[in-house]
C-alpha cells in the first residue's frame, strides 16, 4: 500500500531553465577520478601533494 | 585516455610515458566510466530511460569529463520531460568540449523553437505549482495543473506519475490506470510506475474483497469501482471488462452480430422504404411522362390524319378542276385551238378548211367573258376566213337541212350562225334555217327526249325572234308562225309534265329542271302536239293556254327550286372555269417562251397576244 504523503515527498520541484545556470556554477563537480588523483597526490592525506601527483593538467 | 598530470596520451602501461605518473587506478576509473556509458547507451536504445539515466549518471560520476555520456544523458532527460536537467548536461558538455560537440546543436535546436521552449518553461512552472497545491491539500487544483502540464509537455513523466498518484489517492482507479499505462509505454522499467501499477491492481482486486467477488460471480454479478462510481454488471455479459472474466472473442463476435442486426433493422425500417418510395415515384413519373408523350403523339397523329384528309379532298378538287380544264371542252383545249388556228392563219391564210376546223374547237360561249386581247386574236384570225367559212358552213348546213338531216344541219348552221354577221346577205337565211333545224330536230324526238331537251325550243325561239325583227326579211312571217308553234308546244309540254308530277317548262332555267325531271310521258301529249302542228289556230292555242294556267303556277314553284339548283351548278362551273383559265394562262406563258426561243416575230406576236388574252380572261373570271 502506497503512503501517499511519503510518496509525495519524493517529488521535488523542478529547476526552472533560468535557475539551472546558477546551479551549475554552484555545483560540485568532483568525480571519482578527481578523488583518485588526489589520493595519488597525497596518499597519506596530509595535505601535501607529491610532485608528480598534481591534479592539474587533466583534460 | 590522457594523463591527469601532463595531459600526454597513455598507453597500456600503468605509468604515464611522459611524466611517469601512476595512472593505473586512474585508467581503471576512466574505463569504468566508459563501461557505464556503454551500458547507459544500450538501455537508452531499448527505451529503458530510467535505467539509462542510472548508468549514465554513474558514468559521469566516475569521470565528469565524459562528454558522450553527458550528451546522451541530456537526451534521455529530455525524453523524460526533464528539460532543465537536459540543458544542464549539454551546457556542461559544451564547456568541456566546445568544438565538434553535438551538445551545441541540441541547445541550439531548443532555443530556436521559441514556442516549444516557452511551453517547456510553462510546464515546469505549473508542475511546481501543482506540487505546492498537493502540499497544501488542494488535490483538485493540483490535478488541474498537472493536466495542463501534460498538455504543454506530454513527455513529462514525473508529472504524469504525480497525477496517477493523485488519482490513486482519490480512488479514481480508471484514470489512474490510464495515466500509468502511458507512463509504462514511455518508460517500461520505471520503478515508480511499476509500484503505482501494482498499487492499482491491488486496489482493483483487493485481497479482502476476493471472497466477496467470488460470491458475486457465483450470483452472476460483478461489482467494481470506476472513480467515484460503483459499477454493477451481470457476469459474463458482452460489456464485461476483460479483467472480470469476459471472453474477448465472444464479446467481439456478439458485438458484431448485434451491430449487424441493428444495421439491418435500420436499413429495413428507414432506408428500404424510402428507396422503394423513391423508385415508385420515379416509375410513376416515367409513366406520366410516357402517357403525356403518347397523348401528344396521338393528338399529332389525329392532326396529321385530319390534314391528310383535307389535303386529299383538296387534291381531288384540284384534279377535278384540272380535268375540267384539260377536257376537250376546257379552256386549255380552247386556247390550243385558237393558237392552232392562229398558227395556220400565219402559215397559210388561204387554208380555210384547216383554220375553220381549228376554230371549231374554240369555245365561242366563253368569248363573251374573254379578254379583249383574246377576242382580238380570235377576230383577227377569223377576219381572214370568215366569209368563206360562213359560206362553207351555210352550204353544208342547208344541204343537210334539205336532206332532213337536222342534226348535221344544226351543227353546220350553228357554225354559220357563229361566224355570220348582220351585213351578210345570207344572214337571215342562216338564222332562220338554223332555228328551224333546231325546231324540226326537236319535233323529230321522242316524247321522253323532248321532255328532257325542252330548252332547245327556247334556243329556236330566240333565233326566230331575231329573224322576225329583221327588216325586209322574207322569213319574218314564217318565223312568226314558228314562234307560235313553239309556244303552244311548250304549253303542251308543261301540261303533260304537271300531270305526271314533273316540273313544267316555263323559263330557260325551268327548262333545265324539266330536263332533270322523270321521263314519264303524259297521256295524249303526242296527239295534242301533232294537232297543234297541223292547226296553228290562235283560238285553239288560247284555249289550251287558259287550261294550263293552273298547271303553270305549280310549275313556277318548281322552277324556283330548279333555279336554285342551277345557281349551284353555275357556281361549280365558274370554279371549273377559273381552274381552266389558270391552266390556260400557264400554257400561254409556255407557248410565249417557246415562241421567243424560236425567234419568229409573227409567232412571238401571236403567242404574246394569246398570253395577254389568257391573262385577261383569268382576270375577268376573278
Amino acid at each position: 500500500m502506497i503512503n501517499f504523503d511519503e510518496e509525495l515527498k519524493k517529488y521535488h520541484p523542478s529547476l526552472e531553465i533560468e535557475e539551472s545556470g546558477d546551479r551549475l556554477y554552484n555545483q560540485d563537480f568532483t568525480d571519482i577520478a578527481d578523488i583518485v588523483v588526489e589520493m595519488i597526490a597525497d596518499p597519506a592525506g596530509t595535505g601535501r601533494k607529491n610532485r608528480i601527483g598534481s591534479a592539474s593538467g587533466r583534460s | 585516455m590522457f594523463c591527469y598530470h601532463c595531459g600526454a596520451g597513455l598507453n597500456e602501461r600503468d605509468f604515464c610515458p611522459s611524466c611517469g605518473a601512476d595512472v593505473k587506478v586512474y585508467k581503471r576509473v576512466l574505463s569504468a566510466s566508459n563501461r557505464f556509458f556503454n551500458e547507459g547507451l544500450d538501455r537508452a536504445k531499448l527505451h529503458d530511460l530510467s535505467g539509462a539515466v542510472t548508468s549514465l549518471r554513474q558514468s559521469v560520476r566516475l569521470y565528469k569529463y565524459n562528454v558522450d555520456a553527458r550528451n546522451v544523458l541530456g537526451l534521455v532527460y529530455l525524453e523524460l520531460g526533464e528539460t532543465s536537467a537536459a540543458l544542464s548536461e549539454w551546457v556542461i558538455s559544451e564547456s568541456i568540449e566546445k568544438e565538434h560537440n553535438p551538445a551545441s546543436k541540441y541547445i541550439g535546436d531548443l532555443n530556436t523553437n521559441r514556442n516549444r521552449m516557452e511551453n517547456l518553461r510553462q510546464a515546469i512552472r505549473k508542475y511546481n505549482r501543482a506540487l505546492d497545491y498537493c502540499r497544501q491539500g488542494s488535490y483538485d487544483l493540483a490535478v488541474i495543473q498537472l493536466k495542463k502540464v501534460l498538455q504543454l509537455n506530454p513527455k513529462y513523466l514525473r508529472a504524469r506519475q504525480l497525477l496517477a498518484l493523485l488519482y490513486l489517492s482519490g480512488n479514481e482507479l480508471g484514470r489512474a490506470g490510464k495515466q500509468l499505462k502511458k507512463c509504462k509505454a514511455q518508460d517500461p522499467n520505471n520503478t515508480t510506475t511499476l509500484r503505482y501499477m501494482k498499487e492499482l491492481s491491488e486496489q482493483t482486486l483487493p485481497e479482502d474483497q476476493g471472497a466477496q467477488r467470488a460470491s458475486e460471480l457465483a450470483e452472476g454479478v460483478i461489482r467494481f469501482q470506476d472513480g467515484n462510481e460503483t459499477v454493477i454488471m451481470p457476469a459474463g455479459s458482452a460489456g464485461t471488462p476483460v479483467e472480470f472474466g469476459g471472453n474477448p472473442l465472444t464479446v467481439t463476435l456478439i458485438n458484431i452480430g448485434i451491430g449487424l442486426l441493428v444495421g439491418a433493422a435500420v436499413v429495413g425500417l428507414f432506408v428500404l422504404p424510402a428507396r422503394v418510395s423513391r423508385v415508385r415515384s420515379e416509375a410513376a413519373e416515367q409513366y406520366r411522362a410516357v402517357s403525356e408523350e403518347l397523348d401528344t403523339q396521338t393528338a399529332s397523329a389525329s392532326e396529321q390524319q385530319r390534314r391528310l384528309e383535307d389535303l386529299t379532298a383538296e387534291k381531288t378538287s384540284l384534279e377535278e378542276r384540272l380535268a375540267a380544264y384539260e377536257s376537250s371542252s376546257g379552256t386549255l383545249s380552247s386556247n390550243d385551238a385558237l393558237f392552232r388556228a392562229a398558227s395556220l392563219c400565219l402559215a397559210n391564210p388561204e387554208d380555210v378548211d384547216g383554220i375553220g376546223a381549228a376554230l371549231e374547237s374554240v369555245d365561242s360561249e366563253a368569248l363573251g367573258e374573254a379578254s379583249e386581247e383574246y377576242r382580238a386574236l380570235y377576230d383577227r384570225v377569223l377576219s381572214g376566213v370568215r366569209t368563206p367559212l360562213v359560206e362553207k358552213y351555210y352550204t353544208e348546213g342547208y344541204d343537210a337541212y334539205t336532206d332532213d338531216d337536222y342534226e348535221m344541219a344544226v351543227k353546220q348552221l350553228g357554225f354559220a350562225v357563229r361566224y355570220t354577221a348582220e351585213q351578210d346577205e345570207t344572214y337571215d337565211d342562216i338564222l332562220y334555217y338554223y332555228a328551224d333545224a333546231i325546231y324540226l330536230r326537236f319535233r323529230g324526238m321522242e316524247s321522253e327526249e323532248q321532255s328532257a331537251n325542252a330548252d332547245v325550243l327556247s334556243e329556236a325561239q330566240k333565233y326566230f325572234n331575231m329573224v322576225k325583227e329583221l327588216e325586209d326579211s322574207e322569213y319574218a312571217a314564217d318565223a312568226e308562225t314558228r314562234i307560235q308553234e313553239i309556244s303552244l308546244l311548250k304549253s303542251q309540254l308543261a301540261a303533260s309534265a304537271s300531270r305526271s308530277g314533273e316540273t313544267a317548262p316555263g323559263t330557260a332555267s325551268g327548262s333545265s329542271a324539266a330536263r332533270s325531271a322523270s321521263g314519264e310521258e303524259p297521256a295524249g301529249e303526242e296527239e295534242s302536239a301533232s294537232g297543234t302542228e297541223q292547226n296553228p289556230d290562235s283560238a285553239d292555242r288560247a284555249g289550251e293556254q287558259s287550261a294550263s294556267s293552273t298547271e303553270e303556277e305549280d310549275g313556277a314553284q318548281a322552277a324556283d327550286t330548279a333555279a336554285e339548283q342551277a345557281a349551284a351548278e353555275e357556281a361549280e362551273q365558274k370554279a371549273a372555269a377559273l381552274a381552266a383559265a389558270d391552266a390556260a394562262l400557264a400554257q400561254a406563258e409556255a407557248n410565249l417562251a417557246a415562241a421567243q426561243q424560236g425567234g419568229d416575230a409573227a409567232v412571238i406576236a401571236a403567242a404574246q397576244a394569246a398570253y395577254d388574252a389568257a391573262a385577261a380572261q383569268r382576270s375577268a373570271l376573278n
